[in-house]
C-alpha cells in the first residue's frame, strides 16, 4: 500500500465510529435563536477556554539546595525526580497583565506555574485569534501559590471589522425605527450596529455601553424587528419561562436570563411589540446587570422606547 | 423560512451531517466533542442562509464552512497549544505498541491546519485538486504542493520513529 492508501484507512478507521447524533437539527435551531439575542452577548464573559495541560514543574528556579546536601539520612532515591519539586519553596505570581500572552506564558513556565489562556469574547469568526496584552490574570500578582499551580491569563480576541450596518449614529439613540427616550445614566453609544439579524424583514439592532469596559463588551443591547421578523423575535422562547408585564399598556415579556448561559451568568431580556409589526427585544449584560437594578432599569428602558415611523 | 424549507433542510441534515462531522474530526484534530460544536456552527450559518441557498449545492456550502472553521480554529488551537503546552520532554515519543494507523493520525495532528485539510479532502474524502482548491479557496498548485509536503512529512516522521523504536 502507498502512504495515501494507508493515510485514507487510518482516516477511514478513526472515524468510522462517528455518527451526527440525532437530534442535529433541534441543537442547530436552537442556536440559531440563542444567537439572535446573543451577538454581542458574550462581551465580558469568558465563552472560549482553552484547554489546560500542566507543565511538568521541573524547574530549579527555587531549588534550596543539590541533591544529596540533607545529610545522611537521605537516601538517593529522595532527592530525585517527582520529590525534588515537592521540596520546592512556593512562588510568588508575577504580574502577566499588560504583556504580550505568548511571553507571559513562557515566563511563567519559567517560575514554575503553569498558564492557562482563557480567551474573552463572542463566538469566534474566521480570522479571530488570541492575541495581544494579558488583561487579567487569577489568582493576581503576589500571591504565594505551590509551584505548578495554573495562573488563568484572559486575552482578548484580534476582531474582524466590527460590523457597522448603520454607520455612525450619532449618540445612538435612534435606530431602525425607533427612539430611545431613557437609557441609564452614564451609557453611551457602543459604536456598532447590525442589522439582518433575524427573520426575513427588516431588523437591526446596536448597543450602549459603559466607558472604559472591554472592547467589544456592551451594557445595554438592543433589538428591532419589523414585519414578519417582528414576530420571529418576540416569538423567542426563554428558558426558565419569562414573566408578562406590561409596558405602554402591550404585554411584555420579562427574563431574568434571556439566554441560558454559564452558569451564574444571566442576560435579563424584555422583548415586547410597539406594534403589531414592531419588535423590541431590550438586554443588559450580565456584568452590567450585577451593577445596577436590572429588572427596574430594564423597564424604564422599555417604557422610554417609542417608535418614530 | 418556510414548512418545505425546514423539511429540506432536515433532509439535508439527514443526508449529510454525519460526514460533516467526521470531516470537521479530521480536519480539526480535535475532540468529538469540539467537532460536533464546529459543525453545530457551521450548520448554523448554513440555516441562516437555508432558503437562499438550499437549490445551490448546500453540501459544498456546508463543507466549506467547516472546514475553514476548522482549519480557522485548528489554528487558533496551536496558537494556544504552542505558547502553553510544547510537550513535555520527558514524555516518551509515541510507544512502538501504537499501530500504524494510530501513528498515522497522530502525524496528521501534528501537520499544519491547512496542510491537514487538504490530505483529508484529497484523500480520505477523495475529492479532486480542483474541487479541494475550491472549498478551501485556494488554487490547484497550493492543493498540490501542500498535499507533497504533507505526505512527505508524514513518510519522513514515520521513517524516523521506526529507526528510533527498532
Amino acid at each position: 500500500m502507498t502512504i495515501e492508501d494507508d493515510l485514507a484507512d487510518a482516516m477511514a478507521a478513526h472515524v468510522s465510529g462517528v455518527r451526527a447524533a440525532p437530534d442535529l437539527g433541534g441543537a442547530v435551531r436552537r442556536r440559531h435563536r440563542a444567537r439572535v439575542a446573543r451577538f454581542r452577548a458574550a462581551g465580558a464573559a469568558l465563552v472560549t477556554a482553552a484547554v489546560a495541560v500542566a507543565v511538568p514543574v521541573t524547574l530549579n528556579v527555587a531549588v534550596p539546595a543539590t541533591p544529596n546536601v540533607a545529610g545522611p539520612a537521605t537516601t538517593p532515591d529522595a532527592a530525585m525526580g517527582d520529590n525534588r519539586a515537592v521540596m520546592r519553596d512556593d512562588v510568588i505570581v508575577p504580574d502577566m497583565t499588560g504583556k504580550d500572552a505568548n511571553e507571559a506564558a513562557k515566563e511563567l513556565r519559567d517560575a514554575g506555574l503553569t498558564a492557562v489562556l482563557l480567551v474573552s469574547g463572542q463566538d469566534g469568526k474566521d480570522g479571530d485569534r488570541p492575541d495581544g496584552p494579558v488583561s487579567r490574570q487569577e489568582p493576581a500578582a503576589g500571591t504565594v501559590v505551590a509551584p505548578g499551580t495554573q495562573v488563568k491569563l484572559v486575552v482578548t480576541l484580534t476582531w474582524a471589522p466590527t460590523p457597522q450596518a448603520l454607520g455612525d449614529l450619532g449618540d445612538g439613540r435612534e435606530f431602525g425605527g425607533i427612539r430611545l427616550t431613557y437609557l441609564p445614566e452614564g451609557l453611551e453609544w457602543g459604536k456598532w450596529s447590525d442589522s439582518n439579524v433575524i427573520g426575513k424583514d427588516k431588523s437591526y439592532t446596536t448597543s450602549y455601553r459603559k466607558p472604559g469596559i472591554e472592547r467589544n463588551a456592551f451594557s445595554v443591547q438592543v433589538i428591532v424587528a419589523h414585519g414578519s421578523s417582528a414576530d420571529r423575535l418576540y416569538d423567542f422562547e426563554f428558558k426558565p419561562a419569562a414573566e408578562t408585564v406590561d409596558i405602554g399598556g402591550r404585554p411584555a415579556r420579562l427574563s431574568r436570563d434571556g439566554e441560558s448561559g454559564p452558569a451564574g451568568v444571566s442576560t435579563p431580556t424584555i422583548i415586547w411589540k410597539l406594534r403589531d409589526d414592531l419588535a423590541v427585544e431590550v438586554c443588559l449584560s450580565p456584568d452590567y446587570a450585577k451593577e445596577i437594578d436590572a429588572i427596574g432599569e430594564l423597564k424604564k428602558i422599555a417604557e422610554g422606547i417609542r417608535a418614530t415611523k | 423560512m418556510t414548512g418545505d424549507d425546514e423539511a429540506a433542510f432536515d433532509e439535508f441534515l439527514a443526508g449529510g451531517s454525519t460526514s460533516l462531522l467526521r470531516t470537521a474530526i479530521l480536519v480539526c484534530g480535535a475532540s468529538r466533542h469540539d467537532a460536533e460544536d464546529l459543525v453545530q456552527y457551521a450548520l448554523e450559518k448554513v440555516y441562516r442562509n437555508w432558503p437562499r441557498i438550499r437549490h445551490d449545492n448546500p453540501e459544498a456550502y456546508a463543507k466549506k464552512i467547516v472546514v475553514n472553521a476548522a482549519i480557522s480554529r485548528a489554528r487558533r488551537r496551536k496558537v494556544l497549544k504552542e505558547i502553553t503546552f510544547s510537550r513535555p520532554p520527558e514524555t516518551a515519543a509515541d510507544s512502538p505498541d501504537l499501530d500504524l494507523r494510530d501513528t498515522l493520525i497522530g502525524e496528521l495532528r501534528r501537520l499544519p491546519p491547512r496542510m491537514r485539510a487538504v490530505l483529508v479532502l484529497r484523500y480520505w474524502e477523495d475529492q479532486s485538486e480542483q474541487a479541494t482548491a475550491a472549498l478551501l479557496g485556494c488554487s490547484v498548485g497550493t492543493v498540490k504542493s501542500q498535499a507533497a509536503r504533507g505526505l512527505a512529512r508524514i513518510r519522513e516522521n514515520l521513517q524516523v520513529s521506526e529507526e528510533v523504536t527498532r
